[in-house]
């Protein structure tokens, strides 16, 4: 029988403790328990990215994250990815006019933004491997693939 | 209906002193340089505007913002005529009051509709300002000019902000007719003005439907019955111990609805129901319904238009084809969901909806019915005031491509929350939405033409064979008087190219897989036939497809325009290691033309790379229209390798891994050049889609030989990046 259990997470360098089954996915968590909807359900399968957050260093569906199995990690949401000042990534996606309705958007950020905590100078291969777990149904891939030039080549992700 | 006469609107904007609040004669369309005779009775209701103490303009926007721009394209409009910065600028959702008028957004109509009605409201906004301040330093309003928010005296001894003129501006009466700018003083209009919903998408901080939340709010989601026309006999029981956290189960009769307090508890006791369906008899497949269509085919069919002389020699060539495409699912990002709280009296609902209006419509059907005595007994003791008692939030769309037109969601999510007085938000999973779309119909067309001495077609016919959307909308809609679907004939109709004789049929037959409206709906199945057919046919007379169809839209300069365009800018069949294809097609007051180009290696093609020439007419904002180009291009090459399948009467497909949309290494360079007129604006959010399929398909035959008769095709004859 399953039960609720309570959970303390680190979310953003925040805590919060919800009361959840163990297999709540983490997707789930932060957006009906944590309230942090910023991370969009897409697919439940790991099909669309639409839901990436950055665990650690790297990037991960949420919707296939079982609660149980990221209690000590560290976890970075959309929300977190800028604190003081908006986070170049996003300032290129900006300047690049890349959302279009914009549900996607969050996922393709996480994705680029695990994909430069990596490398500066991610190569093509890199990009491509990386860009192309996400799904966008408005078909903003030419703009996502110019944005991340622009930071590829600006080299503005040096020191991040 | 709230009426705002003019008396209404002064004594409205005095009790709010703290903003300016303007409300115009717009809904009619009247010409802003009508009389000046016609009564203030006249006007009818609407409040776009509002400039408040920080010299910040909030346009109200009636309509949805999905992807396409709207709320900047709109926001572009009153800003220039009202002479406003860019960053003076804010926009919020217009909601469901009646006073906004009808609320769709679809057609790709937002900005043909609001092009005149939008500039007229900024416009009567400036002269107000105008005439506030000149009476303000007594001077002619002949004097004062406008700039970023400001009333300027000439000769630049004087000037004050819009929000320091606020008051004075209350004060004075709405003029009756004001002047729209010469399109050659635009300083917004035309430019490539950053988009306003930006800032909030890349910051997760936009708020779709799915991310409404509530005190208290509980969740619910839906089992739709697998096969359709299917009833609940038994819902067998839970052991609810099971599953902490739910609330309830629902019998909706071809529905269950299961309430829990997150989405993930719901999905997994939705997942686990054994559900008993009523299953109907004589289940639909694709075996049957290509039966049908090919059978219908071989009918005469309804006629749908036939024009010109039918002067055919029996020396003429004649050539002939059959062309099929498949059902499609819209597979927007955010699946479908309702946000509804029932509290007060009221139906407050939250729904990412491309109509608020239908959604109202929709609600009041089992809102009213619920509550009719209460309801109708608050209707006598407060009249008016209480005929909004549904209310209808619109939030951002995480993509609609029309399948939000239909509010089936809606529907469902008031049927739930009539069972609770909490919030309650109806998330479908991804599995409901595939599975219970309104999906593109499948299609059947037989084209044949005659060709004459020098190649070029003296005859069209075209048969066109589906199921009828508009008849699964309304049930009815195809009667004994009513044979046609116009949605079906839609891209199909009128020809763009000089033919002597056109003849254009349909048939329809009954199906029961719910239909709707798809990203360029009819045209975008008739401009994949039309413009593949008319590729063989430049292929029989020996000719090149550009050449050919230059040849034959000599009466169509607008539409020739965008072809010369793209075959100028893709360098057409100037790189003799690259294949090429070309279509053209004219929707939506647009006209586009596209060209792919495919290189070919080991018998794997790579499409490398699209280009586009757009003629919108005048445009409101360039790289909006690019951006919706490409938006275009990507979601027809979809098209060209997904499709939804049909066996034992359901859906065979459920999620991204079977009906899968391109992704970012299947997706080719795109360049698209927007042609500059001073026509009247199209629209640019379906227009792009019609003529993708056909320039990448006509590409595939100059690269193999094989003319794509039959969509889909398997996407491993392509490679990735």
């Amino acid at each position: 029988m399953a039960s609720l259990k309570t959970y303390t997470i680190t979310v953003n360098s925040k805590q919060y403790t919800v009361s959840v089954t163990p297999d709540t996915p983490l997707l789930w968590v932060l957006r009906d328990h944590v309230g942090l909807t910023g991370t969009k359900y897409g697919c439940g399968n790991g099909d669309c990215g639409a839901c990436i957050v950055i665990i650690d260093d790297s990037p991960q569906f949420s919707c296939l994250l079982p609660i149980e199995q990221i209690l000590t990690k560290k976890i970075t949401t959309i929300e977190g990815l800028s604190n003081q000042q908006i986070h170049p990534i996003q300032q290129a996606w900006i300047d690049e006019q890349v959302s279009q309705c914009g549900y996607c958007q969050p996922g393709q950020i996480m994705m680029a933004a695990s994909l430069f905590l990596k490398t500066p100078n991610p190569s093509d291969e890199e990009v491509i491997n990386a860009m192309s777990k996400v799904l966008c149904r408005c078909g903003t891939y030419p703009r996502v693939e110019k944005a991340i030039k622009k930071l590829t080549n600006n080299n503005l992700l040096k020191n991040d | 209906m709230i009426k705002i006469t003019r008396r209404h609107f002064l004594k409205y904007t005095l009790q709010g002193s703290t903003a300016f609040i303007l409300g115009v004669n717009l809904s009619q369309n009247k010409s802003v340089y009508a009389s000046q005779n016609e009564s203030a009775n006249n006007f009818s209701p609407s409040i776009w505007l509002k400039l408040d103490q920080d010299n910040i303009c909030t346009i109200i926007v009636p309509e949805t913002e999905m992807g396409q721009g709207v709320y900047t394209g709109i926001a572009t409009l009153v800003a220039e005529e009202l002479d406003l910065d860019w960053k003076q600028v804010n926009v919020v959702r217009a909601d469901s009051s009646e006073i906004y008028g009808y609320q769709l957004t679809g057609g790709s109509t937002s900005i043909r509709n609001a092009w005149l009605k939008f500039r007229e409201a900024g416009a009567i906004a400036r002269k107000i300002f105008v005439l506030a301040a000149a009476k303000k330093w007594n001077v002619k309003p002949e004097k004062c000019y406008t700039q970023s928010g400001a009333v300027y005296l000439s000769g630049g001894s004087r000037n004050i902000s819009y929000a320091e003129l606020i008051s004075d501006a209350n004060q004075i009466e709405i003029p009756e007719n004001v002047e729209l700018k010469d399109p050659k003083d635009f300083k917004l209009i035309g430019k490539d003005n950053p988009r306003l919903d930006d800032h909030e998408k890349v910051t997760g901080q936009a708020v779709f439907g799915i991310d409404v939340q509530l005190p208290n709010l509980i969740i619910a989601t839906t089992v739709h019955a697998p096969v359709f026309g299917s009833t609940i006999n038994k819902i067998q029981p839970l052991n609810n111990s099971d599953f902490p956290g739910l609330i309830k189960i629902i019998n909706l009769k071809t529905l269950v609805a299961v309430v829990a307090n997150d989405f993930w508890t719901a999905h997994k006791v939705a997942k686990s129901l054994k559900i008993d369906w009523d299953i109907p008899s004589n289940l639909s497949d694709d075996m049957k319904i290509s039966h049908a269509l090919q059978q219908a085919l071989k009918t005469e069919g309804e006629l749908a238009q036939e024009h010109g002389e039918k002067l055919v020699h029996k020396d003429n060539k004649s050539v002939s084809a059959e062309y099929s495409v498949p059902f499609q699912a819209h597979a927007t990002m955010e699946p479908m969901n309702c946000t509804v709280y029932i509290h007060d009296g009221i139906c407050e609902i939250w729904a990412p909806t491309q109509s608020p209006s239908n959604a109202k419509s929709t609600a009041k059907l089992y809102f009213h019915t619920k509550y009719s005595k209460m309801w109708k007994k608050l209707k006598s003791i407060f009249s008016d005031s209480i005929s909004e008692d549904i209310i209808v939030h619109t939030t951002y769309v995480g993509g609609g491509f029309g399948r939000r037109l239909k509010q089936d969601f809606v529907a469902e999510a008031v049927q739930i929350a009539l069972h609770f007085d909490v919030p309650l938000k109806l998330i479908w999973s991804r599995e409901e939405d595939i599975q219970h779309d309104r999906y593109r119909p499948i299609a059947l067309s037989k084209l044949e033409a005659s060709l004459d001495e020098n190649g070029f077609p003296v005859s069209f016919q075209h048969h066109i064979v589906s199921p009828s959307l508009r008849d699964s909308l309304s049930p009815g809609y195809i009667n004994q008087k009513r044979k046609i679907d116009s949605t079906a004939i839609e891209g199909a109709l009128r020809l763009p190219y000089e033919i002597n004789y056109h003849k254009l049929s349909y048939s329809h037959i009954s199906n029961k897989i719910p239909l709707g409206y798809w990203r360029s709906v009819g045209a975008s199945i008739n401009a994949y036939l039309i413009e593949s057919f008319i590729d063989e046919l430049a292929h029989h007379a020996n000719k090149d497809p550009y050449k050919y169809r230059a040849t034959l839209l000599q009466f169509n300069p607008r539409l020739l325009n965008t072809l010369n365009t793209v075959k100028d800018i893709s360098n057409w069949k100037q790189n003799s290691n690259s294949y090429y294809g070309i279509a053209c097609h004219s929707s939506y007051g647009s006209h586009v033309s596209l060209v792919a180009e495919i290189t070919s290696e080991n018998g794997i093609m790579t499409l490398n790379h699209v280009y586009c020439a757009i003629d919108c007419g005048m445009t409101l904002n360039p790289d909006i229209i690019k951006a919706q180009m490409e938006s275009s291009i990507i979601f027809g090459l979809s098209s060209l390798f997904h499709e939804i399948n049909i066996k034992d009467g359901r859906v065979v497909q459920s999620n991204f891994h079977d009906y899968p949309i391109i992704r970012y290494d299947q997706s080719p360079n795109i360049t698209c050049h927007v042609i500059e007129n001073t026509q009247e604006p199209g629209g640019v959010g379906e227009a792009g889609v019609p003529p993708t399929l056909p320039a990448i398909t006509n590409a595939i035959f100059a690269a193999t030989g094989n003319r794509i008769r039959k969509l889909p095709i398997k996407s491993s004859l392509f490679s990735t990046k």
